[in-house]
């Protein structure tokens, strides 16, 4: 298995508050690493610490097969492209400028052509001739902007930190295209924090969740696919004769009861039990079924705790 | 590096502030002159002029670090700098691999280049009104006279790459724009108004006198008085070790000290 990142034991205290707590994950080549978290889970600081702007206070992380501690890191990091917390854009310069001075930076002087494919790439490839500075974009265009100009170096890893933040419906289906076009046709791996899960869970090939500077845990798509499983609720005006009628199919940690019925935590033949129900003269009132998502999954992982 | 070091002039030079500084480099030079030519007959001190006032002094005048464009220019140049680190555009070369170090030299290289250039551009342009009202000196202007002119700058322009050191290490350090203008306030006033009272100690003191010597020796290592630079005719070995101590312990003392900061800072 080729990885791209791996971190071991990662902890950082700001002013004696630790807010990272030995935090271990594992980033594998072609992923869509959905980071998920509550806000001050330590999201950011993990992406701080990877892409250097942060130093680790123990642990330490392997990118590319370089660690942290190897000078080589620098040359590492040059093949990560990265967007921490807000795009980091020239505002008194249009979107031309922005991607020539980053052009700068990596060492590709007077690239136009490719500043502009890359500007087109995220569409703003109209802004190209335009003197319209970056502070007078909208946040949408400030995000795909610093997309951009975090695509300039041809990056095999790229690091988005709330990629969706700001953006409007329409624009965050223009990125989400962006990302799986970029995962599946360039091989380029992703780590996208994000507190919008449902979305996020249209893109994610994997998860890490992240909790009071833990990673509690690192799951697929598919894993995440099979333990995401139905809730039903049946309500009838005689509790008792339904529960003696479904406890022999369910065990106590699956059946919980709500008022005028029960709530069944698993996946069940819904036909199968609604027609023995009926067979056994048990009167129903109400049926609801619902499949658990993401965010059900996240809940209970943080025990329940505040939404993401 | 050469990347990093191209990429930051082209944002100091983009910036309005840089516009602000040239505007304001070409009035102090066009008015300077002038105000003291029309204040000194206003004031029947007309004999002055050409003498104690004339191109030289106000030459050199022009490039006191404590004064007009010398003090406001490198607290501009600071805020520009600062600017890569409040709009967070910093990250971008350090996320692009580029060492702490490199980081650090092509903020300074950047900001001395700036600030050196236009101090010299600004004094230039204030002799050539200057020589417009008043002589270059009251004797004949040599090849010699030339020689020691052009000696003099390279030791302002020394002068200036120290303060670029100072403005890029408080710019670096700080990252505040508000606390990077009152750290470089302090340090320029603060030193000039030392610098201020060991003159007037000078003056007063009698040579022989014990505190003469020290006062003497601190004040010439002063770079924000650096009243040994253009004050005579010519330079004593001496006089040459003392202009060109303190830049070079500032330049060097402070990069050094500036990286290993920088290298160890956690940024947002």
């Amino acid at each position: 298995m080729e990885y791209v990142l791996r971190t071991e034991g990662l902890t950082k205290s700001y002013r004696g508050n630790r807010v990272l707590n030995g935090v271990t994950m594992n980033i594998r080549r072609g992923d869509i690493y959905g980071f998920v978290g509550e806000n001050g889970s330590g999201k950011t600081t993990v992406i701080r610490l990877i892409t250097g702007l942060i130093y680790a206070d123990s642990g330490e992380f392997t990118l590319f097969d370089t660690k942290s501690s190897d000078p080589a890191i620098l040359a590492a990091r040059a093949r990560v492209g990265a967007i921490v917390e807000a795009p980091s854009i020239y505002l008194n310069m249009s979107a031309k400028e922005n991607l020539l001075m980053q052009s700068g930076i990596l060492g590709l002087h007077g690239n136009e052509e490719r500043c502009y494919l890359t500007l087109a790439t995220v569409g703003l490839g109209d802004l190209w001739g335009s003197k319209k500075h970056a502070g007078d974009f909208s946040l949408g265009m400030r995000q795909r902007l610093g997309i951009a100009m975090a695509l300039l170096g041809n990056p095999e890893f790229i690091i988005l930190d709330e990629p969706m933040n700001g953006l409007d419906p329409a624009g965050i289906v223009e990125i989400r295209e962006l990302i799986l076009h970029l995962n599946r046709n360039m091989g380029i791996t992703f780590l996208i924090s994000s507190h919008i899960l449902t979305e996020l869970a249209l893109v994610a090939t994997r998860y890490g969740i992240i909790s009071h500077g833990r990673l509690l845990q690192e799951i697929s798509a598919e894993e995440l696919e099979r333990v995401c499983h139905h809730t039903t609720d049946i309500k009838t005006t005689d509790r008792d004769a339904l529960i003696a009628l479904l406890s022999s199919d369910f065990d106590h940690t699956k059946m919980f009861l709500i008022e005028n019925g029960v709530h069944i935590e698993s996946d069940i033949d819904l036909n199968d039990v609604l027609g023995r129900v009926i067979a056994a003269g048990i009167p129903i009132t109400d049926v609801n079924t619902r499949r658990s998502s993401i965010e059900d999954y996240y809940l209970s992982m943080i025990g329940g705790g505040r939404r993401a | 590096m050469r990347d990093l070091y191209v990429t930051d002039l082209k944002r100091i030079l983009k910036d309005k502030l840089f516009m602000v500084t040239c505007i304001l480099a070409g009035v102090f030079a066009l008015i300077t002159p002038l105000l003291n030519k029309v204040l000194f007959e206003a004031l029947d001190m007309g004999e002055l002029l050409g003498g104690m006032i004339n191109a030289k002094s106000m030459l050199f005048t022009s490039l006191l670090p404590g004064d007009n464009l010398g003090l406001i220019m490198p607290i501009l140049i600071a805020i520009v700098v600062c600017k890569d680190f409040s709009q967070g555009t910093v990250r971008n070369k350090i996320i692009s691999g580029k060492s702490r170090a490199a980081i650090f030299l092509s903020h300074l290289l950047s900001a001395a280049t700036v600030i050196c250039t236009l101090m010299l551009l600004h004094a230039l342009l204030t002799l050539g009104v200057s020589l417009c009202f008043f002589s270059y000196q009251t004797t004949t202007f040599t090849l010699s006279d030339f020689g020691y002119l052009m000696v003099s700058l390279v030791f302002e322009m020394l002068v200036y790459f120290a303060i670029a050191t100072i403005v890029t290490f408080i710019a670096t350090l700080a990252k505040n724009m508000g606390i990077c203008i009152l750290l470089y306030l302090a340090v320029t006033l603060g030193l000039s108004i030392i610098g201020a009272v060991f003159q007037v100690a000078g003056a007063f003191l009698d040579p022989s006198a014990a505190g003469y010597g020290i006062v003497e020796f601190l004040n010439a290592l002063n770079i924000f008085t650096s009243s040994l630079i253009g004050a005579g005719t010519t330079y004593t070995a001496k006089q040459v070790l003392y202009i060109l101590v303190s830049p070079l312990a500032i330049t060097v003392g402070g990069t050094l000290l500036g990286i290993r900061l920088f290298a160890h800072k956690n940024l947002k």
